[in-house]
């Protein structure tokens, strides 16, 4: 499996504590057993991720295994943005509210 | 085609029970799936809708709505060999796989939201009808669906409020050209219905159940006191959303079942909570009055964001939270739309109607005609009447009047002389608000109306407001609004005219504003006739009206539910259509 750029592994960690309210531990904690994830935040996280990182990725495509740990969601958010960029992307931090006035 | 809409979810509290089995019984409110109903839509037009509850008089029911598709399909003559589809106004299965996280949730998804659970409803009720049939329909789908399609108008913003439907709190649409676009829509985990819900909680009330009371206590409260509070949970995007910190905490499955993590949150941060029995003080008063200014905000910023996004300036609501009157108050207030209108089944029981318009849309027939006075429940006849009042014997003293004029004018001299009199006339309504067919009417001119009809029906909390219904002619020299102004579902908080508001006691809030009801001839004719009446004996053409129900229950849906409401309470006439019923003095 290709390599996830370090920092992105940070910014999802980062996103999980501003959006979802939560700390965790460390990239490799299981973020379902842990209850962190469930039915509703998984939804939010979706929109989150495709806000911050400008990927999207479809309920009926999503698998749960991508989900299970921040390293598992920084490998699908890189391969979702190699897949849609031409260029190596950098991952911006463009947040939602900073876009104001477009929903 | 020949649609019927459905909504509930019979499994939830089951399921809540069955895995919570020590949650308080106002804790298991704390779930989805109320409010079940059935719509029928035939070639694109509403023709018959009711809410299971006035059936089996279980207010709130969540069962699977047989005895509602029952009603519709009779009062249509049909049968549910005719039903061309069935659409159920939550569709889960976009969702399948999130529910596949852990054991638990997987058996929540199997048993209660997925269309195999909704299909065993099927199955035991209408077993003969083929399951391809039956549809599902995204829950604010649903809701945008049954204020657009029921709005009249081609271009306008829909916006939808609710606790949760799927995943989301509210969303937002355009409604063009006979379809409806998503623009945007907002987590759950920042749903304003839920806030609203668990705080009314908090002050002692039921969560899905009692927020309406909470809109009543807020105009005694100081909505400064506590709004520190709230401005520091609830957050205003510049893009229109919102997002509540609060509801985030309740951070798994458990935690969010009972919202304990936040309701302690409530408790260290707010006020300490109130329970059912304590005594109302003013720190809930100003706890109330700050959480609805907070709504208010709520919603003028996300519908004055949309609106100036779409350059839209008509407005279509619906979800629990489009029932908040004083927010939909502010909204009229506000400028920010020329036209509001609030589908007036906002609830879920509307749900039913808009999941079937949804499917009708898709199918190209639908017609988008404003919704009438919505009079789509059952209906009885002389012989049904006559037959109920058989039943109660000599407890009662009836009179037949000969036509519908001397009926309006006996209770027009009933009521100028003070009398609380029940009305039962025609089909009953379709959503929450009694508006003149299954109603409990007296003069909204005398001081102590209010406390008479609490004493002797409807046992409720004395700071609730009592609602008026006014001609349309009137509306204007009662209430600050320019001639003409139509508010057909008791749905909008209007300010009473200054110079009017003693005269008014029993409508009046403390705020100086009422919850109104106009009434139009060609709306309603024949409440229209009885407010003239009335006008001939008051000099106002108005009444307080208030639902046909006494605390705990549904409004009566039958003439033999009406007499024994009747002869239960101290309510002192009864019309049944042309019958006035009284008691027997013997």
């Amino acid at each position: 499996m290709e390599r996830y750029p370090a920092p992105l592994a940070r910014h999802i960690t980062d996103l999980i504590a501003e959006k979802l309210l939560v700390e965790v531990g460390s990239s490799e904690d299981d973020l379902v057993a842990s209850g962190v994830l469930d039915s509703l935040t998984l939804v939010q996280l979706l929109v989150d991720l495709e806000h911050r990182f400008g990927v999207t990725i479809p309920l009926e495509e999503l698998e749960i295994d991508d989900f299970r740990s921040i390293t598992s969601i920084a490998h699908l958010v890189h391969r979702r943005t190699q897949i849609s960029a031409a260029e190596p992307v950098t991952y911006a931090t463009a947040t939602l509210e900073e876009s104001a006035g477009h929903p | 085609m020949n649609i019927v809409g459905i909504s509930g979810l019979e499994g939830a509290v089951p399921f809540k029970r069955k895995h919570w089995p020590d949650l308080s019984e106002r804790e298991y409110r704390i779930s989805q799936g109320h409010d079940a109903a059935a719509a029928l839509i035939v070639d694109g037009s509403p023709v018959a809708a009711a809410a299971e509850e006035r059936f089996d008089r279980r207010k709130h029911s969540a069962s699977f709505p047989a005895n509602a598709i029952r009603f519709c399909l009779e009062r249509a003559g049909m049968s549910i060999r005719d039903v061309d589809e069935i659409a159920h106004s939550f569709d889960y299965a976009p969702y399948r796989k999130l529910y596949s996280l852990d054991p638990l949730s997987a058996k929540l998804y199997r048993e209660v939201y997925s269309k195999e659970a909704l299909l065993s409803g099927m199955r035991r009720e209408f077993p003969e009808f083929p399951a391809e049939r039956v549809h599902q329909v995204n829950h604010h789908l649903a809701h945008a669906a049954s204020a657009y399609y029921t709005s009249g108008w081609d271009d306008c913003l829909v916006v939808v409020a609710d606790g949760m439907g799927e995943a989301h709190g509210v969303s937002i649409y355009q409604g063009l050209e006979g379809r409806l676009e998503l623009l945007a829509s907002m987590s759950a985990l920042d749903s304003i219905g839920i806030l609203y819900s668990l705080v009314t909680l908090h002050l002692g009330f039921d969560f899905n159940s009692d927020e309406y009371k909470i809109m009543g206590l807020a105009p005694y409260g100081d909505p400064d006191r506590f709004r520190p509070f709230f401005d520091d949970i609830v957050e205003y995007l510049p893009n229109g959303t919102i997002r509540i910190r609060i509801l985030r905490c309740d951070r798994t499955r458990e935690e969010r079942e009972k919202h304990g993590v936040s309701r302690r949150y409530l408790e260290e941060h707010l006020l300490p909570s109130r329970h059912p029995d304590d005594e109302v003080t003013d720190a809930h008063r100003d706890a109330a009055a700050a959480l609805q200014a907070c709504l208010d905000r709520v919603m003028l910023h996300i519908c004055g964001h949309f609106g100036k996004f779409t350059r839209s300036r008509r407005l279509a609501m619906a979800g629990g939270v489009a029932l908040n009157c004083t927010a939909n108050g502010h909204l009229l207030k506000s400028g920010k739309f020329d036209e509001i209108y609030i589908q007036p089944a906002a609830g879920d029981d509307g749900s039913a109607l808009g999941a079937g318009l949804q499917r009708a849309a898709q199918a190209g027939e639908i017609h988008n005609r404003r919704f009438f006075t919505p009079y789509l429940g059952p209906c009885y006849s002389s012989a049904e009447i006559n037959a109920a009042l058989a039943e109660c014997g000599e407890r009662v003293e009836v009179c037949h009047h000969s036509n519908f004029e001397g009926t309006c004018t006996a209770a027009a001299r009933l009521l100028a002389q003070g009398h609380v009199i029940g009305w039962y006339r025609g089909a009953m309504e379709y959503g929450p608000r009694a508006l003149g067919h299954r109603s409990i009417l007296a003069d909204p001119g005398r001081p102590e109306m209010r406390d008479r009809i609490n004493a002797i029906v409807k046992m409720r909390e004395a700071f609730r407001p009592f609602a008026p219904a006014v001609s349309l002619e009137q509306v204007h020299c009662w209430f600050d609004v320019p001639p003409n102004t139509e508010l057909p579902y008791m749905t909008t908080i209007v300010d009473v005219r200054k110079e009017c508001a003693e005269q008014l006691p029993a409508i009046t809030h403390v705020n100086r504003t009422a919850r109104l009801q106009t009434v139009s001839c060609k709306d309603d004719v024949e409440f229209h006739t009885l407010l003239q009446a009335v006008g001939r004996e008051t000099g106002r053409e108005m009444v307080l009206n208030t639902s046909f129900n006494v605390k705990g229950q549904p409004i009566v849906n039958t003439p033999r539910q009406a007499l024994d409401t009747f002869l239960s309470t101290g309510i002192e006439f009864l019309f049944l259509g042309d019958f006035q019923v009284g008691r027997a003095t013997h």
